[in-house]
């Protein structure tokens, strides 16, 4: 795994570890309910697998390379962990079974987000760097 | 001008010299969205590119894998996306702002082995011909549970609507108020269609109201299907 991918890998499975030991704990599994772990998973697991997304991530970006990233693999090992479908089931209907985007979707936003940022701030700080 | 805007045009500088630098990246990465000129001479210009049209131009590429599946029909080509899409997905939203809706046995109170033979029969992940020909030595995806001679093709539809074994003729006559509705061909005295139906037919079937008790069905004809099929060896990762 790329070294910058990594940074984000520790706290997307520590997220992971946390919605699964929850699940376990209100007994959610025995009952189904699958749609909590999903949800608590775009509020978790998400957000932390975007840590510092807009720098590395850039590389992840084009069409087609949705699924190259080792983290979309963890991302998808879960949804189909929480349905309880095997590994090799299709990657793109097992997102939109579990209601979720690809983790490019959030990446692609952030990176954006990041750029037009960069445009339009207003911070002393940065300005005080600026020689004009 | 900022620090940060320098910074910006810097690395906008860099981009012919390297491939790897961000803008460069980020460039490239516009490929394949309705307004990827715009978004180019956005960031060559420095100037802002406006989120709510670039997220709904994103969706739209994404959204792409599954406008190629509309032109398969999942009756004729064994296409796992063309499948789902056809037969089980939830349509999508016309505002492209709203996210995907999940399916509604998500939200219902089932057994674990129950949802996870939903999801499986949904996302073919399961042991019906048509997916198990891909591992089994004779790779037929023939029905081997209909009595007659002619070879149906094992998928889904042929499963839930056209397959004569008589213990799910016996579950179709038990349920027979979730076909009836639909297949007009459908009856006590006949509980199984004579041939293939229109997708759109079985897309709406399988999204009915009544699908309480068409879960009730499925997870029992889940259970008999793949009882039958349990001593055959199943995927290493099952």
């Amino acid at each position: 795994m790329a070294k910058s991918a990594e940074h984000a890998a520790r706290p997307f499975l520590a997220s992971a570890y946390r919605i699964r030991k929850f699940v376990r704990e209100h007994a959610l599994a025995d009952i189904g309910r699958p749609h909590t772990s999903l949800w608590l998973a775009k509020t978790y697991i998400i957000p932390a697998g975007m840590y510092g997304s807009q720098v590395w991530g850039t590389g992840f970006l084009q069409a087609g390379r949705e699924f190259s990233s080792p983290l979309s693999t963890l991302h998808l090992h879960f949804l189909k962990g929480t349905l309880g479908v095997k590994q090799s089931t299709t990657n793109w209907a097992v997102l939109r079974e579990c209601g979720h985007e690809p983790l490019q979707f959030y990446w692609f936003r952030s990176a954006v987000k990041l750029f037009n940022s960069m445009l339009n701030t207003n911070s002393d700080t940065s300005a005080e760097g600026s020689p004009g | 001008m900022t620090l940060l805007r320098r910074v910006v045009q810097a690395d906008l500088n860099l981009q012919h010299r390297s491939s790897a630098c961000w803008t460069a990246q980020l460039l490239s990465t516009f490929q394949g969205l309705c307004g990827r000129e715009f978004y180019v001479q956005a960031v060559q210009t420095g100037r802002a590119i406006p989120m709510q049209e670039f997220t709904a131009d994103l969706k739209h590429r994404m959204k792409g894998v599954w406008r190629d599946t509309e032109l398969v029909d999942p009756n004729t080509h064994n296409n796992k996306l063309a499948t789902y899409h056809s037969w089980f997905a939830i349509p999508f939203s016309k505002n492209e702002r709203m996210p995907i809706n999940v399916p509604r046995y998500l939200h219902l109170d089932l057994s674990k082995h129950v949802m996870r033979n939903i999801g499986r029969f949904r996302l073919r992940a399961h042991t019906l011909k048509v997916e198990a020909a891909a591992w089994l030595e004779d790779g037929s995806c023939a029905c081997d549970q209909c009595p007659g001679e002619d070879e149906n093709v094992q998928n889904e539809v042929h499963a839930l609507l056209i397959c004569q074994d008589y213990r799910v003729c016996e579950l179709r006559k038990h349920f027979s108020f979730l076909f009836t509705p639909f297949f007009e061909d459908f009856s006590a005295a006949q509980p199984f269609l004579l041939q293939q139906v229109n997708n759109q037919l079985v897309h709406d079937f399988l999204l009915s109201r009544t699908i309480d008790f068409f879960f009730l069905f499925l997870s029992l004809w889940i259970y008999l299907w793949l009882a039958e099929t349990s001593q055959q060896p199943i995927s290493q990762t099952t």
